[in-house]
């Protein structure tokens, strides 16, 4: 509401990641050039031909990519100051996605890459929410366009945006796909908030839960489900932790490694 | 054809800052002959249309007595509210009701009440009080209880000594006080020890969060008061006021058609407490 | 009068109603489950098993009710109606006691729902009674595997229907040079389910067991996942949201969304407080709603026995294993 006479100053900014959510915002196309009515870009690699650090005051910074460096951390505490809403943008920046996987590795191997990475890298990779206040995410990996436009909208509006909090199933359900998990797949659209329309079930391909667990996710009985199927324990922890950090109720798919 | 979901116009009179994230809204509608042909029990609410971030109940909060009129005290916490509280003089929204059954308040009559609320839970109640305090003769000894997080939060504090100064006992606890607070500290209940009301001609009106509720019946029922005597009105998730989208169902009951207003009996009866 | 229609001439009869008609068929999408769909020349499915019931024709996950668009002397309201001329074929009997039910509901109960009503109204039914049963069906025990309210009511009989048209909009539909006149008997669709429910009582004892321990056991089980509720032909719960129209300064729409109470955002309200934040007190909400709340207060079932919630259960919850076992527990109890 008290945004609509003046456009709105919108950064994007990339931590470490593969640019693929900025990406998917250039993908809207038209609709992206019918928002430009209503929002400026002041900062981005990827929008902007020049791209001059500014000094200006963000009314949104959109944020993608997980904290993996000091370096990512300076950046986003910068970005965190001079925003006055900050969404963090696709699977690294909520739940620290691919990124997050070194989290997940056998002892050894981290070592191996931590040797052979950019310096100095923090003994693990974090979301942002780890460290800073997030007013909103935009999951998915990469995130859904038409999501991205909805928060626009509503937050050009001046509404307060909210997380629809309903699992993958509930999309693929409308959706009428067949049930991968009866078909005997292990997928992870019970534990995994929707907002994709249930993309990966629908092209018949398991979900791999990128848009982080639900709040309600019940993984003991999905776990004992895909024991069912036949996955052994490394290939539950392996799935379980694709995208997301191990649940505290899984620790047992740890194992002595 | 009435259509039960459609949002009438009403334009707004007056808006109040009652507390730093608390307003109070007094609106009609646009419509003089509905304005005119409406009236409500206190406890009754309303469907509240901020056009374009949605719909929420509300409860009245001002007098049956005025017609003209009414209010509703509203905190600042979702996005529906958050927008009405943008809402200036003049501006529009949208109204459906009144729902529910609200108080029975012809069963109060020549009885002493005790009005039991926690935070923004005496929005209704005041809408109560008011019915109590034109009728005066019809009703004994009244006394209102109210708990609240803080000072800052205390709603309705001049209202509260003119209430006083009118022979409604007034007391008011705060969990947590500040530096300057010389009165009560502590939950709601803990002032019931002050009550000077005999709990068989008394009835006890509530309204707050769920905890409270919970314990002010238990203790009441200390005291002597009978579950007929004890009427709670109930918040739940709603979206639509006439029974259709089952967000209040609680057991076979809607808390918006058959409530909001349960008397304890009742609520014995439903699972309640469902965790 | 009652006719036979060969089953040869049925794509040629719905390819002569979809002249003046919406008409929906059941049929095989990509993912290989059978369901209702516009009829644009595809093969009909006469699969009695069925995953997804027509309800998104009369309970849509998203339906805009309302538009609202700010003039000069203020907010425009809008009620918005689906007045598409439908024709649905091949609805089966127990999804026919399904709109059943919600007509009780939207349009007897309390007042008019007349998105709904709209729906039901500008909607002719062609049901196709069973012949054999499904997989998890239990239409025998809840009395729905007979077609009621239906315009037109299809048995099938070796390689031609049976037609039965119920109303007269049912009859005017008929093609008399498809339709063949017939004055035999009507074929038996009777069927035997391989599930079965005890229904003596059901309400009342169901309700007894409220405080069950079979609730939580089941629930450790249960995922949430909401399946049960989605594919369930009378799982009508629902949320609203207004939605501003991209781009545009103050137009908007208000929306219903098909909800599930499986979800725990189903009974939050502010501060976060949740009254049904147990899978257990969802589960049981879920299995209470429709077989006793519903009684008590309307007088019938809100389950009809299709048994999709069964089938579609990633973890094999079974509402009628819930039900008898519990209804077992109770009646054991009070000896």
């Amino acid at each position: 509401m008290k945004l609509a006479s003046k456009k709105a100053k919108v950064g994007f900014f990339s931590l470490s990641c593969c640019e693929g959510c900025v990406l998917a915002v250039l993908d809207l196309e038209e609709k992206l050039l019918q928002a430009f009515k209503q929002i400026e870009i002041v900062e981005s690699r990827l929008l902007m031909e020049k791209v001059k650090p500014s000094a200006l005051r963000l009314d949104i910074a959109f944020v993608e990519g997980s904290v993996v460096s000091k370096h990512d951390l300076n950046k986003l505490q910068y970005i965190r100051e001079k925003s006055d809403f900050l969404v963090a943008l696709g699977a690294c920046a909520t739940i620290a996605g691919i990124p997050g996987i070194r989290n997940a590795l056998p002892p050894g191997l981290k070592e191996k890459i931590k040797r052979q990475a950019i310096k100095p890298i923090k003994e693990k990779v974090f979301p942002l929410t780890a460290f800073v206040k997030v007013d909103y995410l935009l999951q998915g990996c990469s995130i859904n366009e038409q999501e991205f436009l909805d928060f626009l909208n509503k937050f050009l509006h001046g509404a307060k945006p909210r997380l629809q909090e309903v699992p993958v199933c509930f999309e693929c359900k409308l959706r009428e796909n067949a049930c991968l998990l009866l078909k005997g797949e292990a997928c992870l659209g019970p534990v995994t908030y929707a907002g994709c329309d249930a993309l990966c079930p629908s092209q018949n391909v398991q979900c791999i839960g990128c848009r982080g667990f639900t709040n309600d996710a019940n993984f003991e009985s999905l776990d004992a489900l895909f024991k069912e199927i036949g996955l052994s324990r490394k290939e539950r922890y392996n799935l379980f932790t694709y995208f997301n950090q191990l649940p505290e109720q899984l620790k047992h798919l740890k194992g002595d490694r | 054809m009435i259509t039960p979901e459609k949002p009438e116009l009403a334009e707004v009179l007056e808006v109040k800052q009652e507390t730093s994230d608390t307003k109070t809204f007094t609106v009609r509608f646009e419509n003089p002959k509905r304005q005119k042909k409406f009236f409500f029990v206190p406890g009754k609410f309303m469907m509240v249309t901020i056009f374009g971030f949605g719909e929420i109940p509300l409860s009245i909060s001002s007098s049956p007595y005025k017609t003209g009129f009414m209010s509703f005290t509203v905190v600042n916490v979702g996005n529906v509210t958050n927008a009405m509280h943008s809402l200036k003089k003049g501006d529009q929204l949208g109204l459906r009701g009144p729902f529910g059954n609200g108080f029975p308040m012809q069963r109060f009559r020549k009885k002493n009440i005790l009005f039991v609320c926690g935070g923004c839970g005496i929005a209704p109640l005041r809408s109560a009080i008011y019915a109590v305090r034109e009728k005066k003769e019809e009703f004994g000894k009244v006394e209102l209880m109210f708990g609240c997080k803080n000072p800052q939060s205390i709603l309705f504090s001049q209202e509260m000594d003119q209430w006083g100064k009118q022979g409604i006992s007034v007391q008011t606890t705060v969990d947590k006080p500040s530096p300057k607070w010389a009165g009560n500290i502590g939950v709601v209940t803990s002032l019931f020890k002050n009550s000077v009301l005999s709990p068989e001609n008394t009835v006890a009106l509530l309204c707050g969060p769920p905890v409270m509720i919970h314990f002010a019946l238990i203790e009441l029922r200390k005291k002597g008061f009978k579950d007929r005597q004890m009427f709670a009105s109930l918040e739940r998730m709603m979206q639509c006021g006439v029974g259709y989208c089952s967000h209040c169902n609680i057991g076979n009951r809607y808390a918006c058609i058959d409530g909001p207003i349960f008397n304890a009996a009742e609520l014995k009866e439903l699972p309640v407490k469902e965790e | 009068m009652n006719y036979v229609l060969s089953k040869e001439d049925l794509a040629p009869f719905l390819a002569q109603l979809s002249k003046r008609f919406q008409v929906i068929v059941p049929a095989k999408n990509d993912s290989g489950i059978v369901t209702f769909q516009e009829f644009s020349g595809q093969e009909v499915c006469l699969e009695t098993e069925r995953l997804s019931s027509p309800k998104k024709f009369f309970r849509p996950a998203k339906e805009k009710i309302f538009s609202f668009a700010k003039k000069k002397e203020g907010y425009e309201v809008k009620p918005v109606f689906d007045k598409t001329k439908r024709v649905i074929f091949g609805i089966r009997p127990c999804d026919t006691h399904a709109l059943q039910a919600l007509d009780e509901l939207f349009i007897r109960y309390y007042g008019l729902d007349q998105f709904y009503s709209s729906r039901r109204k500008n909607t002719l039914l062609i049901a196709l009674q069973c012949t054999k049963a499904c997989e998890n069906g239990f239409c025998q025990s809840m009395g729905t595997s007979q077609a009621v309210g239906a315009d037109i009511v299809f048995t099938e009989r070796g390689d031609e229907f049976f037609v039965r048209p119920e109303t007269e909009a049912g009859r005017a539909i008929l093609d008399r040079k498809l339709f063949k006149q017939t004055g035999d008997a009507e074929p038996s669709s009777k069927i035997s389910c391989k599930v079965s429910l005890e229904t003596h009582n059901l309400a009342e004892n169901i309700y007894r067991g409220f405080e069950s321990p079979v609730w939580k056991q089941e629930a450790e089980r249960c995922l949430s996942c909401t399946s049960c509720t989605q594919v369930c032909p009378t799982c009508y719960c629902y949320t609203t949201d207004d939605e501003f129209e991209f781009g545009s300064g103050s137009k908007s729409s208000r929306f219903r969304f098909l909800d599930s109470c499986q979800l725990k955002r189903f009974t939050t309200v502010a501060g976060n407080h949740m009254f049904r934040a147990s899978r257990s007190s969802r589960l049981r909400q879920f299995v209470l709603h429709k077989f006793s709340y519903y009684q008590e207060n309307h007088g019938m079932q809100l389950c009809v026995g299709c048994g999709r919630c069964i089938s579609v259960c990633p973890t094999k919850i079974s509402l009628v294993e819930i039900a008898n076992s519990i209804q077992k527990q109770v009646l054991e109890g009070a000896k």
